[in-house]
């Protein structure tokens, strides 16, 4: 009864959604107050009717109810509890089901704290949210339903991937798809201002938390993600370029690019067209990675031609969803005059170039993950692999630094660079000095010295801009006070900054210098890596509750001292037969050190692979700080601004320049 | 019951959409309004960022006056938008056409799609688990109490057993067994019954001490058929594939046809094969089956050298063509991969890793043997 009230509740949100996108836009286009006011409580109920759905999915999976085809297929009664749950999500039906309860959610977030937002406006970025909500609703009930029964029952389950089983992918896909559907607001507020013909400050300050959030939300879920990777399939790297990942950072690039270009438009009133097409190619991105690649419909001609009916509905939805918006982008586009001016010096221009690398490193990331798949589509062999990537980007990213370095101490509008050069000398005499300083004393790769140039300009002259805004040459006494009163959206640019200097450091120290062996030793024996001795003390069986596993014990000495005990596994399931790696990892400040045991040889030894990567944990702590960076721009007082009640001048301030109103 | 809340749900998702429509509501706050409230804000912004000393005197007054011009621009806009509203008569004809398409369309999709007589069907939940089956696992666990008080009655720890590992706690199972066998160690039996328990219990694992056991059992009688089984299963389990193989193909070479773990055997010698890369379907117990029989197998260990390496050869051959045909076969290219490296012809093996790793790029396998192809 429980599933199929899910069932039922399922097919109520989608009439739900049908008339959330219908009724509140025809009330914002003929001004008629009752039929917008359909929108709000249209939204909760939306939440309401997609929470249900989904806690009777996950009530099914927690009992182990093999009635229902989806439950039968990816669980299993042996399933540790919390990949019971983690398993109604690591599915196709039931990631869209978390999709629509995903999108659901911020609709009801913006209907909540979208009171500052003008009715008319707020009842069409809810329309749009649920148009789009109507055709995951569509896929999900026609193509893809997740309460699809069984009848008899499976006496047990199918799903025990144990690869699967791993805390860090149980919760990687639902930060990673508050990301992605995050970035629906972001849409349904560009086509909303597409409609209403309208795009100003006003605008970009409304849509700028939500974009905030769903970009914290998404770097997060990208970090998890490469976590897992880098401690789960023990082959130490931690990003592979492989089409999931790609899919998920092409968004973030995008995303990253709008949330800058939005600033622009608040601030100056210009750059609006771009803002929002870079909205909606946000969304497009975030749609076409998760439909293409994380439900694995495209992945393989072979599923897409079993299955035609997803294929076809997918592409439909795509082309509506992109097709439609860039056609009504066309016609309206041209009508948003920026009204203010800028120089070529000045911080838009900066901004534009983040934007413009922004836009290009997306688009190639676009191209090397398609070219391939649809290159196999008309039968050619095409691999666009690491290199490729591993090249073409850092060559982006070098671009790109030295201005996020630069902007933010240009002036609004008209810059002073010859100033801003000056207060920057320091910071770039540092990264020189860095840079050759590595280069002479360290055997590392050339891009090694100018990675950790790079990071060295970065940290500089980010903090240079900061001591400049609280003035801690000029008066030292009042830095505090001041940096105390600087808006959080400045500190929040600030640390997401720093947080990529940290990435940076990460990166290329852990590449450059990274130490790996791979040998086979008997116990007893010891291998030095990176000036870390670790010494096999021995290899045994050890049992698991589903599982048995090989486990080594490494003992790691420095210079004769005692650093860490390591203990890598090899766990091997029985049903169904599978092997996964368990890479002890201990994770120090200056760097990690990484053992995993592999296959038992013939005469008694093991075959082992050691590494030592220096600053590796600094690329997910990097990670970590821009999202601490997101979420404190997004406390900023500012944003909730923008509500005529709210904003009244309290009596007795003046305001300066309408004094004469 | 079930179509009670149906109903239920349905007619609250339709009040919260239609009667909102109903209700008599004010205009709508003009935007402009919005855009006045904003660059307001703005300017106040403005000047205490100016007053805290963030922001030059400079940049300010620059920003000061656009921003006014702003605002000056949006109190003006004073045109109110068109309003269309809602006759009261059209308005409820709006909200009645809501609920109907709602409750209706709702009622036809479930129709359609719905299995309302199917009830749930929770495979565990404490609370409904049948009475006998309560008391059976009940009774276990007494009975296993009761044998602890008086251990040596080998009768009683072999029907605990029994009846421990029918209701599936193999723990007590295990208990029992072992006790079994302290009592009488010279049974094969009792040897036998304590691996089985103690691989159920495992999830079918076998560990070191149903391997143990299983050793016990084969010194007892070197020609046990399930001791071998199992032993050549912990081989398997552990990865010395060829030690397996030798083993379940020894056995196969004395088992019957009709034997009741015939089938079981031929499975795990198709599953050794594969992993070693030899072609899957040239072993079997089973006369009926296709191919090579296990005993040719046997015979083309014997082989001289040439001739094997001919045979192998040839299937080596037949599976690289068969890929060539079906170049998406992950586990087929591993297979070549792995017999290129058996053979010596490690470039070709290299390359047949290297399809594999095109398909599936963080394939630890094809990794790991490529680094061990490229260290070697």
């Amino acid at each position: 009864m429980i599933v199929e009230l899910g069932h039922f509740a399922l097919i109520l949100a989608l009439l739900a959604a049908l008339v959330q996108g219908t009724v509140p836009l025809v009330g914002a286009h003929r001004g008629d107050a009752a039929l917008i006011a359909v929108a709000r409580p249209a939204a909760f109920l939306q939440l309401a009717l997609a929470a249900l759905s989904f806690a009777a999915l996950t009530w099914a999976y927690l009992v182990s109810d093999f009635s229902v085809a989806n439950v039968a297929l990816n669980s299993h009664t042996d399933k540790p509890l919390l990949y019971k749950i983690s398993g109604v999500w690591g599915n196709h039906e039931g990631s869209i089901l978390l999709w629509i309860l995903i999108l659901a959610l911020f609709g009801a977030g913006v209907a909540a704290f979208g009171r500052n937002l003008p009715d008319a406006f707020r009842a069409r970025v809810l329309a749009i949210q649920a148009l789009i909500a109507v055709g995951f609703l569509a896929f999900s009930l026609f193509t893809s339903n997740p309460f699809a029964r069984l009848d008899p029952v499976p006496l047990n389950g199918n799903g025990l991937n144990p690869l699967l089983q791993d805390p860090g992918l149980a919760f990687h896909p639902p930060m990673l798809y508050l990301g992605y559907v995050g970035f629906s607001i972001a849409f349904s507020f560009a086509i909303a201002a597409l409609i209403e013909g309208r795009v100003d400050p006003a605008w970009a300050r409304w849509v700028r938390p939500w974009t905030l959030a769903a970009w914290s939300f998404l770097t997060a879920g990208i970090a998890l993600g490469s976590w897992w990777a880098y401690y789960e399939l023990g082959w130490g790297g931690w990003w592979f370029w492989d089409p999931v990942e790609n899919a998920s950072f092409m968004p973030w690039l995008a995303g990253t690019a709008l949330l800058h270009s939005a600033i622009v438009v608040e601030k100056r009133d210009t750059l609006k067209s771009w803002t929002i097409l870079l909205a909606i190619l946000t969304f497009s991105l975030s749609l076409l990675g998760s439909f293409l690649v994380r439900s694995g419909v495209l992945t393989s001609v072979h599923s897409f031609a079993s299955d035609p009916e997803r294929g076809v509905f997918i592409l439909a939805f795509l082309i509506l969803v992109v097709g439609g918006s860039l056609t009504l982008y066309a016609v309206r586009a041209p009508s948003m005059k920026p009204t203010g001016m800028f120089s070529p010096i000045s911080r838009e221009t900066s901004l534009i170039v983040n934007n413009l690398v922004l836009a290009v490193a997306a688009f190639v990331i676009l191209f090397g993950t398609l070219y391939p798949l649809l290159a196999k589509e008309v039968g050619y062999q095409v691999s666009v692999a690491a290199p490729f990537f591993n090249i073409v980007f850092p060559a982006l990213m070098a671009l790109l630094i030295p201005f996020m370095g630069l902007g933010p101490l240009l002036a609004w509008k008209r810059g002073n660079l010859r100033e801003a050069l000056r207060r920057l000398r320091p910071a770039f005499v540092l990264a020189v000095a860095a840079g050759l300083a590595v280069a002479v004393l360290t055997e590392g790769p050339f891009w090694a010295s100018i990675g950790v140039a790079y990071g060295v300009w970065l940290t500089a002259s980010v903090l240079t801009e900061l001591a400049g805004r609280v003035g801690l040459f000029r008066a030292p006494g009042q830095a505090l006070r001041r940096a105390a009163g600087l808006p959080r959206g400045a500190w929040g640019m600030t640390i997401a900054h720093l947080g990529i200097a940290v990435m940076i450091f990460g990166i290329a120290v852990s590449s450059a210098w990274q130490r790996e062996e791979i040998t086979v030793i008997e116990p007893g024996d010891s291998v030095t890596v990176g000036g870390y001795r670790f010494v096999l003390d021995a290899v045994g069986p050890v049992r698991g509750p589903n599982y048995a596993a090989i486990r080594g014990t490494f003992s790691v000495y420095k210079n004769g001292k005692f650093v860490a005990r390591l203990f890598p596994e090899t766990r091997r399931f029985a049903d169904p037969p599978q092997e996964t790696t368990e890479a002890a990892i201990d994770p120090l400040f200056t760097g990690d050190l990484y053992a995993v045991i592999g296959q038992a040889q013939s005469d008694g030894r093991w075959g082992v692979r050691l590494y030592h990567k220096p600053l590796v944990s600094w690329i997910w702590a990097g990670a970590l700080i821009m999202v601490l960076g997101g979420m404190v721009s997004l406390s900023d007082r500012r944003l909730r601004v923008g509500a005529p009640r709210a904003a009244r001048v309290p009596a007795g301030v003046p305001v300066p320049g309408v004094a004469g109103e | 019951m079930l179509y009670g809340l149906f109903a239920l749900l349905a007619v609250v998702a339709a009040a919260v959409l239609a009667l909102p429509v109903l209700r008599r509501r004010g205009s709508a706050a003009d935007r402009a309004d919005h855009d006045v409230a904003l660059y307001r804000a703005q300017l106040l912004e403005l000047q205490a960022e100016r007053d805290a000393g963030t922001i030059g005197p400079a940049e300010a007054e620059a920003a000061r006056i656009e921003v006014e011009r702003r605002l000056l621009r949006a109190a003006d806009r004073t045109a109110p938008a068109p309003r269309a509203e809602l006759s009261p008569g059209n308005r409820k004809a709006v909200a009645a056409v809501v609920a109907a398409i709602v409750a209706v369309l709702a009622g036809l999709i479930y129709h359609a799609q719905g299995n309302p007589g199917l009830p749930d069907r929770p495979a565990v939940r404490a609370a409904e688990v049948p009475a006998e089956e309560a008391s059976a696992d009940e009774l276990a666990v007494r009975m296993a109490a009761a044998m602890r008080k008086r251990p040596n009655e080998l009768r009683g720890w072999l029907m605990q057993g029994q009846l421990a590992g029918s209701v599936g706690r193999y723990d007590l199972a295990v208990e029992a067994y072992e006790n079994a066998a302290r009592l009488e160690p010279g049974n094969t039996g009792h040897w036998q019954s304590l691996g089985l328990a103690r691989v159920a219990r495992d999830a079918g694992m076998v560990n070191p001490d149903a391997r143990d056991a299983f050793g016990k059992a084969l010194v007892l009688d070197p020609k046990d058929p399930m001791a071998r089984y199992y032993l050549g299963l912990a081989d398997f389990q552990d990865h010395n594939d060829r030690a397996a193989f030798d083993r379940w193909a020894a056995l196969a070479a004395e088992t019957p046809p009709d034997a009741e773990y015939a089938a079981l055997l031929e499975r795990g010698l198709k599953r050794a094969a594969r992993r070693m890369g030899l072609p899957v379907p040239d072993v079997a117990v089973t006369p009926a089956a296709p191919g090579p029989s296990a005993a040719q197998v046997e015979a083309a260990r014997d082989m001289s050298e040439d001739d094997r390496g001919a045979m192998i050869e040839g299937m080596v051959q037949r599976l690289a063509d068969r890929l060539k045909e079906n170049p998406d076969d992950l586990d087929g290219w591993l297979r070549l991969g792995k017999a290129y490296a058996v053979l010596g012809r490690k470039e070709d093996a290299v390359r047949a890793f290297g399809q594999a790793i095109r398909i599936d790029p963080s394939n630890p396998a094809a990794q790991e043997a490529l680094a061990a192809l490229k260290d070697g």
